[in-house]
């Protein structure tokens, strides 16, 4: 998944106000910022295992439930901090294909292969989201233009990126 | 040589030098641009909506 993964950081943010989105939105992509760290030091594994396997999500939930929680005292924010970090593994399975455990399958329904369904389950959740997040907004005359404005923008990214899937289907991987 | 071809024959020694692929660097070069693309955007609107 890629943007619908910003919906849970919004979503989040309705159940936790006091979290700020800029360390929901860390916490949503944590997976795949170790992704870029792995690829960069020239240790990227092609299965994703240090990143995205169950162990591997578990760990960086533990430590960002610890972090936060250190950081702010906030238990009941820590755990939605370590649910944010988990939730990036159920969306994966969803549209992508990733590993379990060392030695264990690869699952996910692998939506990447079809853009048009890809996009229809990332604007699920990023309309879920979006909906969400507009209550944990100040009140305003109009509120539904502030939802608008966030859920155009994020489903813009989407079909970008879709489209993209779309006409380079051969990308260069790490 | 054109100013392309300099550009292009510099940036992959350059790369080779610092023992990074190509492939690797475009890779890394576009996750990290998504990543900030995708937490910036969402960011910024909050922002401007709380202000």
């Amino acid at each position: 998944m890629y943007i619908g993964h910003v919906g849970a950081a919004l979503a989040a943010k309705r159940v936790r106000g006091s979290i700020g989105l800029l360390v929901l939105l860390v916490a949503t992509y944590t997976p795949d910022w170790i992704d870029a760290g792995l690829c960069v030091a020239g240790v990227y594994n092609s299965r994703e295992m240090l990143s995205h396997s169950i162990p591997a999500v578990l760990v960086c939930a533990l430590i960002g439930f610890v972090a936060y929680a250190v950081a702010t005292r906030d238990w009941t924010g820590a755990l939605v901090i370590a649910a944010v970090i988990l939730s990036h593994l159920l969306l994966d399975w969803v549209t992508g294909y990733k590993p379990t455990w060392p030695g264990g399958p690869m699952i996910g329904l692998q939506l990447y292969d079809h853009p048009l369904a890809d996009f229809l389950a990332e604007g699920i959740v990023i309309f879920a989201g979006a909906l969400l997040y507009g209550r944990t907004l100040p009140p305003r005359r109009r509120p539904w233009v502030d939802i608008s404005i966030m859920l155009g923008a994020l489903l813009s990214l989407q079909l970008t990126i879709d489209i993209a899937h779309l006409l380079m289907k051969s990308l260069p991987k790490c | 040589m054109t100013f392309e071809q300099f550009a292009a024959t510099t940036s992959a020694s350059l790369l080779m030098l610092a023992g990074i692929s190509a492939d690797r660097f475009l890779y890394a070069f576009r996750l990290i641009g998504a990543l900030l693309v995708a937490t910036l955007v969402p960011l910024l609107i909050d922002r401007r909506f709380r202000r």
